[in-house]
This record gives C-alpha cells, structure tokens and sequence, in this order.
C-alpha cells in the first residue's frame, strides 16, 4: 500500500501540489463568497475550518518560536537560563484555568501578567504618546516653527487651529456636570460648545477612515478575484 | 490568601517593571528584563490556554450531540492536523502550503467581504439626518476624492487639501482620541498598580 | 324567638346543645339547610359553645338565609334606549370611515432585496473595473513627494546595512499589503540591503515567507542567513517589544527557518540591539500594533521608526507622524500605487487605480440615491399626514 502510494506521488508532475492548492483555495473562497446570497453550510465548513486552522497555526509558532527554544536553553544550561523553569512553571499554572476545579492556580501567573503588563502600558502611555503628544501640540505654536511671510502666518493658524481642535475633542469626553454660580455656568457653556466642535472633528476623523476603509475593501476584493481570474480559471493569461 | 497572594505578586511584579522603565539601574534593569522575557513565556501559555479552552468547548458539543457537531469535528481536525504539521515541521514546504492555500484565502477573503458590506453601511450612514451624517458624507467624499492617486490630474489642489485634511482636522480629532486614551490607560494601569482592582484574583 | 332581619324567618332562641348529640349526616345537613331552619345542635358542637347571648346577632349571621327575592320593574326609557344600542353594537359592528389600507408586505420585502443584490452588483463591478479597462487612470499617478523621498532613503542605504522589517498585518489585508510589502523586499534586494524580518503576530510570520519566498525566486543571489534572515514571532506584545528593545538575540532565541542561534548567522551576528539596524519598518494593519512600537521601542531608544499600513488605518497614526515620532507613514492601497512608481517596481497595486475611480463613482451614486430616497418618503409622508 505504501510502496503504491510513493509509487503514484514519485509519477505525479513537480507543480502537483500547486495545482490541488490552487483548486483547494478556489473552492474555499468561492465558499466564503456565497455568504453574499445567505448563511449556507458551505460557508459555515469553511468558517470552522479558517478557525481551526489559525488556531492551530498560531499554536505551533507558539511553540516553536517561543517555547521550544528557550526549553532546549533551559535543559541545555540551567544554571544560566534557571529563570526559564519558573516561568514555564507559571505557564503550566495559567494552563490550569482551563479546569474549573483547580482554576484557582491559575490566578498567580494571570497576576503576573496583568502587573507587568499594566506597568509597561503606563510608562508606554506616558512616554510614547502622552507627553510626545502634548509636546507636539505645543511646540507646533511656536513661530520659529512656522517661518516667515504669508506661508509661515498660514502655518501658525494651522497649528493654532490643531490645538483647539485637540481640545475640543478632548471636551467632547467631558461629562461631568459643574456645580451652581456664574463661574461654572459659564464654564459649562464653554465645554458645551468646545463639545460639540469636537464632536465634528470626530466625525471629520471618521468620514476619513471610512474613505481609507472603501479603498482597503476595494483592493481586498480585487485581489480574491484576481486569484480566482489568473490563477484558478487562468482568464487572463 | 487566595486573592492575596495574586495581588500581592501583581503588585510586586508591576511595580519592579515601573521602577525598571523609569530607571537606568543595571541591577534592576538585569531583573526587569527577564521578568519581562518571562511574561512574552506567559502570554505564549495564555495563547495554549485558548486553544484547549477552545478544543474543549468543541469536543464538548461533539459529546453532548449538538446539532454544529460535524462542523466542531471539522475544526478539531483542522487544529490537530495544522498543529501537528506546524510543530513537526516549522517552517516547511508543508506548513507553507497550508498557509498559502488555505489560511491565506479563506482570511483574505472573508476581509473582502467587506467591500460589499461597507457600501451597503454608506447607504445608511450617508442619509442625511443631521448635522453629523452632513459632515460624515462630506468628509468622506472630499477625503477620497482627494486620495485617488491620480488626484493630482484632476486638479493640482486635491493633493494639497487632503494634506490640509490629514494634517489639521484629522490630526485634532485623532490627537484627542490618543491623548484620551493614553489618560484612561494611565488610570487603569494605576488602579492594578494599586491594587484597586484585581480581575485576576476572582473565581 | 329572634327573627332574622335578612329572610325574617324565627329562629330558636336558647336552644341548648346537646353534647351527647351524634354528628349530623350529609342528608341531615341538607335537609336542614333546604328548610331554610337550622338547630344548632344539628352541626354539633361549635366554636362558640358557651357563649349564648353575648353575641345576640349571632344566630342572625350563622344560621343560614333564604336569599331575598328579586323585585321586578319595569326599565325607564333611557334604560331601553341603552339597552337596544349595546344590542346594536355587539350584533352589527361599527362601519369604518375609510376603507381599512393594503398592507404593503410583497413591496417591503422585495425592494430592500432588489436594492442590496444592485447594490452588490455594482461593488462586483467596481471591483472588476480594472480587468475591463486595463489601467487607463494608471498613467495619471504621479507619486507624492512624501513617498519620492522615502523611496530616495531607501536606495541610499549602503549595501550590507540591515533593516528590520515586521509583517504585523494578518492575510486580511495581504490583498492591499502584499503589493506593498514586494515592492519593499525588491526595493531593498535590489540594494543588497540585509532584511531581518519578524513579526508580533502569528499569522505574520506566513505572510513574510510569501513574500521573502518570491524575492529568493526572483534574485538567487539573495540568500538566506547571508542577505536575510526570519527571526519568527514574537509573543507578549508590549512584553515582547520591550525585550527586543533590550536585546534582540533575548527576544529571538533561534531563527525561524534553520533554528540556529542568531550569532551563528552572518545576517544577524552583529545583531545586539536595535541600535544596529538602519530603520525598523513595520507593516501593520491597525494602529495598536504601530503605536506599540512607538511607545516601547521608539519612545525608549530613539530608532527610525517608518510606518506601511492600510489605507483605513493611516488616519489614526498621522499624529505621531506629525510629531516626529514616525519617520514615513504610508497607507497602502493607494501609497503602494505611488511606492511603484517612485521605487520603479513592478505595477501590481498600479492596476487598481481604474477600480477606485469606479468604486468614488459609486459612493456618489449611493449618496445620492439614499437622500433622493429620503426626500421622497418624507414628502409622501407630508402628503398622507394631510
């Protein structure tokens, strides 16, 4: 039977494989596709098996990008790469959330993960886009910045514009309601209208996202059908 | 002791990573580094941790007779085969060809589907109501109008509008949104910082 | 004897109980209530024995009453009017002003149909375009000088330079990344400049041997471990870049494909820190992914950080752009066009250009149609309120 086997792949052509992917990925996509006339079971086959496969993808280079070499360290010189054992340790720990009855050991490393990660997304928030942003908005009024004539005054009311746009953006977010007196009433009529400018800004951003998006789309959808065109039905060539 | 010692470990580990951020210490710098070696070690076991959640889920529904039973033995075939070619062979002609011809189209072309689905949401959102949707359709058109590659053909002021757009009022609206972000991210890292909240310490 | 006020029949008055009395049968029972008399000590004992004359109401209220006979009469008028008017409205019914309308069920199902599958249609169209007119707006693209003078960086790179170049974007968006990614590797191959390739998603890693796998067809010469290398895919996010930002042979144990230490390969030898690379030049599909290098490594180590991502995703990072935290940043679908033409590459994204020229004429057309549409439901609407 093996011998039959390895006797028909030795007589198959050198672009076999190419060939059954091609057809394999055509019958896939058109299968996604039929999700324009309706929920169908072909489309339901192929969304389970996109599932199980970028699960299992993702799963192995798990492994073998990031576990695996630092096990084969960590057996090969221990004393350096000891480090490696608690942590592998902590990862069989995290595994057992999986189980509800002993889910409980799991919460040690989940502790971990979450003060590390919560330390390095503040200093990350602080450092890469809290100050560089607020540096920026400022630094931008500046008139050297700007330079002379018509074009550097033109400059300068660009950024003075940005940094009330930023404010009123930021105003947008601003719900909590101030108290009695002249002084907060007139403060509330300020964010009121500092609000609502932002609001428009927003939508401004959001129109410009969804142009970019139309053209993503559109390029998504012509590189399918191109595939289907030139390489499956080979129309173009 | 329970939730104690998660938090306690939490804090402890977050606190070290801060203090290894912010300051040029090599002793502390030399700890600060593995730990944070060993938490990209954790998140690959959190990345395990889903897929056995999900093989479990799926078995289960093979168990217990449910009617998308075929389907969730499809996915448990899928994961075990790509798994167990990804790990046997990484980086192979085998691997690549599972990506290549059946990763690869069925993502891309779920992605495309998109293209139907976003006209279809334009004929929604570009009715106009208010205020708002005014702006939206607008901008919408203005920024596409402006970013067509031969836009520059039309008129030699399409290229320098879309700059215009991108560099003022989009920058403003964005500008906020990253500024406002960066404070929630602030707060919420403090209160784990903090110990003022502890999702991790629950059932 | 007591009369009772409500049948005023007599009752017994002072009746004794007799406790050697037996329990009275059902057939008693009722032949007793039937007359409408009733002897205490017929029921036997009851909760009040003992306590005769402190309620002297009582025998009115426990013993049982014929109820009182219903007085006939004669209904008034209005009373017959009414009457004869519910007997009315009950047997005929009250007649409608109007008739009652046709429900439009056929019309609301069908056209929302008939609109989607058009709708559909013509997105299939668009998307075709550039099959039927093969490029005709192609010879209008004129590259921005943003992305001349990107591509004039890249070709001033010496030979033998190594740029690190991350696949962050998933085979979604391979159709608009693609393009761009090739027309990079070729730029760079071109140069004989080291590509060390990596990626912070797992699905990238597959994405940068699509493309790397193309350039070693294309260009023998370019060979792996001596001209690039993939390192593989680094987990943790924020965690995973901030360990390469300290050292990357601690991010990356082995190389993806050989599996050997990073020393052990001319391309990535003299590989310690990012200090070492010319430019980190990540493609990516969302902002996330792009402002965590911004936040972890630039941000801490001062690099050329360029940006590739999608056209919908380009808005979201112009800020850090503006702020000089990112050297270039592009969006692919139309910049790919652009890059082509600047870095003289192959037209694949070039092709497109006629299909969003269909695509802008479409959305007019939708903006168009919905409001026209809305102002004729709204003035029928004004026409049936009246």
């Amino acid at each position: 039977m093996n011998d039959a086997l390895m006797n028909i792949l030795a007589h198959l052509p050198p672009d076999a494989a190419r060939t059954v992917g091609i057809w394999v990925a055509a019958v896939l996509t058109c299968a996604i596709l039929s999700y324009i006339l309706g929920e169908n079971p072909a489309f339901r086959f192929a969304q389970y098996l996109f599932v199980g496969v970028a699960a299992g993808y993702a799963a192995s280079l798990a492994w073998t990008s990031v576990l695996w070499p630092r096990l084969r360290l960590l057996w090969a010189d221990p004393s350096t790469y000891w480090y490696y054992g608690l942590f592998f340790l902590l990862g069989v720990l995290l595994l057992s959330r999986g189980v509800k009855s002993i889910s409980l050991l799991g919460n040690l490393p989940l502790g971990v993960l979450f003060g590390v990660g919560a330390a390095l997304a503040l200093g990350g928030a602080l450092t890469g886009s809290l100050i560089p942003q607020m540096r920026a908005s400022v630094a931008s009024l500046s008139p050297a910045r700007s330079g002379a004539g018509s074009g550097g005054w033109a400059g300068w009311v660009d950024a003075l514009l940005l940094v009330i746009g930023t404010i009123a953006v930021l105003s947008a977010f601003h719900f909590t309601r101030l108290g009695q007196g002249w002084f907060n009433a007139l403060w509330s009529r300020v964010f009121k209208v500092l609000g609502g400018l932002g609001r428009g800004l927003i939508m401004v951003t959001f129109g410009a996202i969804l142009a970019g998006a139309a053209y993503s789309f559109l390029a998504l959808l012509y590189s399918r059908l191109s595939f289907l065109v030139n390489d499956w039905l080979r129309l173009g060539q | 002791m329970r939730k104690a010692l998660p938090i306690a470990v939490a804090v402890l580990c977050g606190l070290l990573a801060l203090v290894d951020y912010f300051t040029p210490n090599p002793q502390i710098n030399a700890i600060g580094a593995r730990l944070v070696e060993g938490v990209a070690i954790l998140a690959a076991f959190a990345l395990w941790l889903g897929i056995v959640n999900l093989l479990g889920v799926h078995a289960r529904r093979i168990v217990v007779g449910e009617r998308s039973r075929g389907f969730s033995a499809v996915l448990i075939i899928a994961l075990l085969a790509t798994l167990a070619v990804g790990v046997a062979a990484p980086a192979s002609v085998e691997i690549a060809w599972v990506f290549d011809y059946v990763y690869y189209p069925l993502q891309a072309t779920m992605a495309a589907l998109l293209a139907f689905f976003v006209v279809s949401a334009a004929y929604r959102a570009f009715k106009l109501r208010n205020i708002q949707a005014l702006i939206l359709l607008v901008t919408g058109l203005v920024v596409f109008l402006t970013q067509l590659p031969f836009s520059s053909a039309i008129s030699p002021s399409l290229p320098v509008l879309r700059d215009w757009i991108l560099s003022v009022p989009v920058t403003a609206g964005t500008r906020g949104i990253i500024l406002g972000v960066a404070l929630g991210t602030i707060t919420t890292s403090l209160r784990i910082l903090l110990a003022v909240d502890h999702p991790y310490a629950g059932e | 004897m007591i009369v009772c006020p409500a049948c005023n029949h007599h009752n017994q008055e002072g009746a004794e109980v007799s406790s050697s009395a037996p329990p009275p049968t059902p057939i008693a029972r009722e032949s007793a209530i039937a007359t409408g008399r009733e002897n205490l000590s017929t029921f036997g004992a009851s909760p009040l024995d003992g306590l005769d004359n402190l309620l002297p109401i009582e025998p009115a209220i426990s013993l049982p009453h014929r109820p009182t006979p219903l007085v006939s009469r004669q209904p008034s008028e209005d009373e017959e009017r009414a009457a004869e008017l519910f007997r009315r409205i009950v047997t005929e019914g009250v007649p409608s002003p109007q008739p009652a309308p046709v429900p439009m069920i056929v019309q609301a199902k069908v056209w929302p149909r008939i609109g989607r599958a058009a709708l559909y249609l013509l997105v299939l169209l668009a998307a075709l375009t550039p099959f039927f007119t093969g490029g005709q707006t192609a010879s209008w693209v004129r590259p921005r000088d943003s992305i001349v003078a990107w591509a004039q960086s890249l070709d001033a790179l010496p030979a033998g330079s190594a740029v690190l170049v991350s696949f962050d974007y998933t085979p979604a968006y391979g159709g608009e990344m693609n393009p761009l990614a090739l027309a990079l590797a070729r730029q760079l191959a071109a140069k004989s400049v080291h590509m060390v390739v990596m990626s912070t998603k797992p699905e990238g890693i597959g994405l940068a041997e699509q493309i790397v796998a193309l350039i070693a067809q294309e260009m023998p010469a370019y060979r792996y471990g001596e001209s690039y290398a993939i390192l593989g895919y680094l987990s943790g996010q924020e965690a995973g870049l901030r360990t390469l930002n300290e050292s990357v042979s601690s991010a990356f144990r082995s190389d993806h494909v050989q599996r050997r230490a990073l020393e052990e390969l001319p391309v990535t030898k003299d590989l310690a820190t990012l200090q070492d690379v010319r430019c980190v030049i990540v493609l990516a599909d969302d902002n996330d992914s792009v402002r965590r290098w911004i936040e972890q490594v630039q941000s801490r180590s001062n690099i050329v950080l360029d940006a590739l991502v999608t056209a919908g995703v380009e808005p979201l990072l112009v800020p850090y752009y503006r702020s000089g935290q990112l050297r270039h940043l592009m969006g692919g679908a139309v910049g790919a066009a652009e890059y082509e033409l600047a870095s003289h590459g192959r037209p694949l994204a070039l092709r497109l250009t006629d299909g969003y020229a269909a695509l802008f004429v479409l959305l007019v057309l939708v903006a168009l149609v919905t409001n026209v549409a809305e102002v004729a439901a709204w003035i029928r609407r004004r026409r049936q309120g009246r």
